[in-house]
């Protein structure tokens, strides 16, 4: 059957949404990734469109269960967002939204490297405006580092994919298995999925964008690169590394974060580097692992982000250091980021349990006993974070001054709908498991595995009381990967900016000077010649003096008087009078 | 007040309740035959440990990594 790439209805909506009346407008928005969900669900594996454009073949939509897996939960959190930001009056704001999940379904639906590499572009367009929206100093620096940094990793895509095209000569996106193109579409990948060094974008503009925006942000970018990955390059076991290394580099930095959102996208990392690990394994259980836990993440992260966000809607502050005691006044919001919580830490019964916990055993299957260990560690580090400090420092622990104002019924609508799904996946795992790419042979509800889970975690929370006087956070910032291009940013402007400004002052200064010279000199060049004179003959001592002469400049004083120019006048009157006389 | 206390207590005996429930279940779940086996999947309590010595770990390389080299003022990139 042929399809369309269903991110259309989503840029068709961007296109039609600013055309309707304000009112309507944020019940509009919700049609179209409704739509896209049913379209989604009545397209077949095997479905594909190809159009010929100049000498290529492009399939600009391949439909297979990877995509689809990925493409109902991108349908699926537009939706629950626009729930969760029904009050926005922002239509700038929504409809990149839509262009963000539009160009994000592209990328997952993307059978050629061309189309692929066209949609991944406009997701990094798109989104900026998402960090931009805030309105903030902090966001538009962030936005525009944002924008540098993902416009550097496109343009290294679109360098490996042409390479790619001359080494191979087919643009079709499959498995990769090496060459320089292969490296370079990597590399691109790796940037997307926030693979460290490569990270630092992610918690830099996250937490600066707006209530909604970050919402959506935590969705799309790095999943797309997860799925991008899992395409390309199951099996390189290089990732497996990454994966697992990047799982614990998340949870260290979360531990010292201040900013409550950003403790999130440090949490973004660390659960990516689960799905990229898993990539790096890349057995079928491993990719359905990825998979599921990609699809899980997208729910409870987004549920986090909202939580958090509403605290930030309500109060204003998302840092830790101003927040505190709000359980009696919000909750709703705590109750949801609980539900959000317990999801990203695997708690049996939550979504992430089942997920989670299918990377876990197919690093097992494959005997990577470090790989499950290090897996393991991160979710002691999750757990720590983002569901015992976070909630204690910001709904218990020292009541603040802040006083929460309301909080529209749409955010909690959408935050109570997404934690019913993450409750829905944990509690009827074979919702998401019979969506997978692959059958699945594999059952999380093991004696056994429930054990080993609550070990880990209850014991976490007897070290987190331990320790709860060392967890007090400081209002500090960690240095990141993103020093290498924020501080030589500084000296670049420095050198390249400030100091060629100087520059400019300078030598316009010399030009004014010798400009008023020259005006000074011609308009009065008697007085100038004098004052050379007047000079030579006085001591110097008196230059003011014969300076403050010079500027009581009295245009009569050199001027020659009346009567002479008649004179002249009168001469040369004579003369061309005597001239004619003469010359008849 | 009086109420948060008691909250606080009540949450503390589950807790409680909860660890030392799975370490004592951990001795009646058969061990073996699963295709995943590690060094550590014959030791009793060894995710408990794990879990307690692991967030240990985490706070205190976090905090020295933050003390000595990555915590700076929040004006730092100013």
């Amino acid at each position: 059957m042929i399809s369309f790439p269903p991110g259309i209805i989503l840029f068709l909506g961007a296109v039609l949404l600013p055309l309707m009346p304000r009112r309507v407008r944020s019940a509009a928005f919700l049609i179209f990734p409704a739509f896209t969900f049913f379209w989604l669900i009545c397209l077949n594996p095997g479905d594909s469109l190809s159009v010929h454009f100049l000498d290529y073949s492009l399939v600009v939509s391949r439909v297979d269960q990877l995509s689809l897996c990925f493409g109902y939960v991108f349908a699926l959190i537009t939706f629950l967002g626009g729930i969760y930001g029904y009050h926005l009056k922002d239509t700038a704001e929504q409809v990149s939204t839509l262009f963000y999940a539009g160009s994000s379904l592209g990328v997952v639906f993307a059978g050629d490297l061309f189309t692929l590499v066209f949609f991944w572009e406009i997701m990094a367009a798109s989104s900026v405006y998402l960090v931009w929206a805030r309105g903030t100093s902090l966001s538009r620096g962030a936005g525009l580092r944002y924008l540098m940094v993902h416009l550097f990793g496109g343009s290294v895509l679109l360098a490996g994919v042409l390479v790619q095209l001359t080494q191979t000569g087919s643009m079709l996106f499959t498995y990769m298995d090496g060459g320089l193109g292969a490296y370079l579409i990597m590399f691109g990948f790796c940037l997307n999925a926030a693979v460290p060094p490569l990270h630092a974008w992610l918690s830099d503009a996250y937490p600066e964008g707006t209530v909604t925006g970050s919402v959506y942000l935590s969705a799309f970018t790095t999943k797309t690169a997860v799925y991008a990955l899992a395409r390309g390059f199951a099996g390189w076991e290089v990732l497996a590394w990454a994966g697992a290394a990047m799982a614990v580099y998340g949870v260290i930095y979360a531990v010292l974060e201040n900013d409550a959102r950003r403790l999130l996208a440090y949490h973004i990392i660390s659960q990516v580097g689960y799905m990229v690990c898993a990539v790096g394994i890349g057995t079928a259980t491993a990719v359905n692992g990825a998979t599921a836990h990609a699809f899980a993440h997208i729910l409870y992260k987004a549920l986090l982000f909202m939580g958090v966000g509403t605290v930030l809607y309500a109060t204003g502050q998302s840092k830790l250091t101003n927040l505190g005691g709000l359980a009696r006044a919000m909750p709703l919001a705590l109750a949801f980021y609980m539900v959000g919580a317990f999801s990203i830490s695997g708690f049996p019964l939550f979504s992430g349990f089942v997920s989670k916990s299918l990377v876990v055993h197919a690093a097992g299957l494959s005997h990577m006993g470090l790989v499950v260990l290090l897996l393991n560690l991160a979710s002691v580090g999750t757990f720590l974070s983002t569901t015992l400090k976070l909630p204690y420092f910001t709904w218990f622990g020292q009541k603040s001054s802040v006083q929460p104002s309301p909080v529209p019924p749409g955010m909690y609508t959408g935050m109570a709908l997404t934690a019913i799904a993450c409750i829905a996946i944990g509690v009827y795992p074979s919702l998401l498991y019979r969506i997978l790419p692959f059958p699945v042979d594999y059952q999380p509800y093991t004696a056994h595995h429930v054990i080993e889970t609550t070990q880990l975690l209850v014991f976490t929370g007897l070290g987190f009381w331990l320790l709860i006087h060392q967890m007090g956070v400081k209002a500090l910032i960690s240095l990141d990967c993103d020093w290498f291009y924020r501080k030589p940013a500084q000296l670049a402007y420095k050198i390249c900016v400030a100091s060629v400004s100087k520059l400019f002052g300078k030598v316009e200064h010399v030009t004014l000077f010798l400009t008023q010279f020259a005006i000074r000199g011609s308009a009065n060049p008697i007085g100038y010649l004098l004052r050379a004179v007047r000079l030579v003959e006085q001591p110097k001592s008196n230059i003011i003096e014969v300076n403050r002469q010079l500027q009581e400049y009295d245009p009569d004083q050199y001027r020659i008087t009346v009567g002479v120019m008649a004179l002249i006048m009168l001469f040369v009157f004579i003369i061309l009078i005597a001239w004619s006389l003469l010359a008849s | 007040m009086k109420f948060e206390w008691k909250t606080k207590y009540t949450w503390t005996l589950i807790a409680a309740i909860v660890a030392i429930l799975s370490l004592v279940a951990d001795f009646f779940i058969p061990i073996g035959g699963s295709e995943e086996e590690f060094w550590w999947s014959h030791i009793h309590g060894f995710f408990a440990a794990l879990g307690f010595f692991g967030c240990i770990a985490i706070v205190m390389i976090a905090k020295w990594l933050g003390r000595y080299w990555l915590q700076r003022k929040e004006d730092y990139y100013d």
